[in-house]
């Protein structure tokens, strides 16, 4: 190659052009075989090719391919006999001392002297497939251990929840102010527990592709006014004020209304936790056309009349006057594990999955999660966009961010 | 007023005296199964007015009792719940082709479902 040449003619002489591809497809990892499309005969072949069938040329030129490739597609051929293009399919090989391999192949039909004809390459993966299937299989044993740990888990801690609370309630006996104390940071932390136990299944489950949508139909703006209802005591207990603005009407929706649930109460939650004493936790709900966008979404923007249409969007917005979020803060919070920083005197409980598994059921849905905030101690805005009607063979978006 | 009688089947000692606990403020007569088999065995002898069974028993699973159970029509109008430490997609198939009340998770909200037996139990 003379350098600054404008030149794409790399081979002054068309000997070395040949030379140079026959060393290409010799020298490539690929199996490279060209074969007559009429009669299904191997016209050419590379070495890469041979030493996967374990034979030699005078063997494989004019052999039927389907002695060695994809044997079971002989008179049934994708291409020839269905039509169809063939490109990165797995399929079977055979050499001729009877080694199977499962292979990844490509095929390009083109005429080559005057005939058509198949050329094939083809990449051994066979390590691929048995690392796949060991995966598989590694997962279903991890779920299958997680499924009994959490009934293990659960059976004792149905105990010191259960009697704890039946005596606490003084259904068989009056306390006195110790004892009614005491048993109830039993319960209290019976119940943190079992929230950390929840929390390692859900997360586990989605980490094995787990997490399933089930749609149902149900009312958004019930299901907002009973949210509030959860944190509505905890809010009382400091002194938080929580409010709703939420349409007069039904909002038919088509969702996981299990799930939708569980991403209200978490952020719900976390407004009230990250809220200081005598603050306030607000909920809206806007209905849109189009999917909302961060930076354009306006919360608590919903008509007077119901939508006549089942189609469109809502938003939703949990906002509070809490300890506000760092731009490296809303960079990390809906990582696994991550935590905003504690530096603050009321101690924060929490796994830290709650953002993350939230995350996760919002992408599920194919909506959108975000949170805005205007600095420390300028309280947060959490975003959730969701389609009023889940269609799981939409195209989602990958993570829900 | 006739009490009602409850069956509880479940083969965990703890489980049992759990739910007796609260069975006892609603003033229900109680039976107790450890297994499946008695489970079916006592609803025939008794026909109790509401069954509480745990899903996962030592000698069949929760909504095979069932199924055994409702092989004779008139115990088949029994309400009853199934309780399980873990609810799966499953279990939710299974227990809802069947018509049960519903499936509790464990651990049990207390006061809610003390409100609850109070209500079926009028």
């Amino acid at each position: 190659m003379r350098i600054g040449s404008h030149t794409t003619d790399l081979y002054p002489m068309k000997r070395d052009q040949r030379h140079f591809t026959k060393t290409v497809l010799d020298f490539a990892p690929v199996g490279i075989v060209v074969i007559d499309a009429e009669a299904h005969r191997i016209i050419d072949i590379n070495a890469t090719a041979l030493d996967f069938f374990e034979t030699d040329r005078s063997d494989a030129v004019g052999a039927v391919c389907h002695n060695f490739i994809c044997p079971n597609s002989e008179g049934n051929c994708p291409i020839t006999d269905q039509g169809k293009r063939v490109d990165r399919a797995e399929c079977d090989l055979v050499s001729r001392k009877q080694r199977h391999r499962r292979i990844l192949k490509s095929v390009v039909v083109t005429t080559l002297g005057g005939r058509r004809c198949l050329v094939e390459s083809f990449v051994d993966i066979s390590e691929l497939v048995e690392e796949r299937r060991r995966a598989e299989a590694a997962s279903r044993a991890k779920s299958d251990f997680l499924s009994n740990m959490s009934h293990e888990l659960r059976t004792p801690l149905n105990h010191i929840i259960g009697f704890t609370e039946l005596v606490v309630d003084q259904h068989f006996g009056e306390l006195n102010a110790v004892q009614a104390e005491y048993l109830s940071d039993v319960l209290t932390s019976g119940r943190h527990l079992l929230s950390l136990i929840n929390d390692i299944l859900d997360l586990s489950q989605v980490e094995a592709g787990k997490l399933a949508l089930q749609p149902n139909f149900f009312d958004m703006t019930a299901l907002l006014t009973n949210s509030l209802v959860l944190v509505k005591e905890k809010a009382l207990k400091h002194g938080i004020k929580v409010s709703l603005k939420a349409p007069p009407y039904a909002v038919g929706m088509l969702a996981d209304e299990r799930k939708v649930k569980q991403i209200l109460y978490n952020l719900l939650a976390n407004a009230v936790k990250f809220t200081p004493d005598g603050g306030a936790v607000d909920l809206s709900v806007s209905l849109t056309q189009t999917r909302p966008e961060p930076g354009t979404a306006v919360a608590g923007a919903f008509a007077a009349e119901p939508p006549g249409d089942e189609e469109g969007w809502i938003l939703l917005c949990v906002q509070d006057s809490g300890i506000g979020l760092s731009k490296t803060d809303l960079e990390r919070i809906f990582e696994p594990f991550e935590q905003v920083d504690q530096s603050t005197e009321r101690h924060y409980e929490g796994t830290g999955l709650g953002l993350s598994l939230t995350r996760q059921m919002v992408a599920l849905h194919g909506g959108r999660i975000w949170a805005e905030s205007d600095g420390e101690n300028q309280g947060s805005r959490f975003y959730v966009s969701l389609p009023r009607q889940v269609n799981s063979n939409k195209e989602q978006t990958p993570d829900g961010l | 007023m006739a009490s009602k009688t409850v069956l509880v089947v479940d083969d965990n000692v703890l489980n049992r005296k759990l739910l007796e606990g609260m069975l006892q403020l609603v003033q229900a007569r109680m039976l107790f199964a450890e297994d499946g088999a008695e489970g079916v065995r006592l609803t025939r002898r008794h026909r109790p007015d509401l069954i509480l069974m745990d899903v996962q028993l030592p000698d069949m699973d929760g909504f095979e009792v069932v199924s055994e159970i409702h092989k004779d029509p008139d115990l088949a109008t029994i309400p009853y719940f199934y309780l399980t430490g873990n609810i799966t997609a499953e279990y939710r198939r299974q227990a809802e082709g069947q018509g049960c009340l519903g499936i509790v998770q464990k651990p049990i909200a207390v006061a809610e479902f003390i409100e609850t037996l109070k209500k079926i139990l009028a």
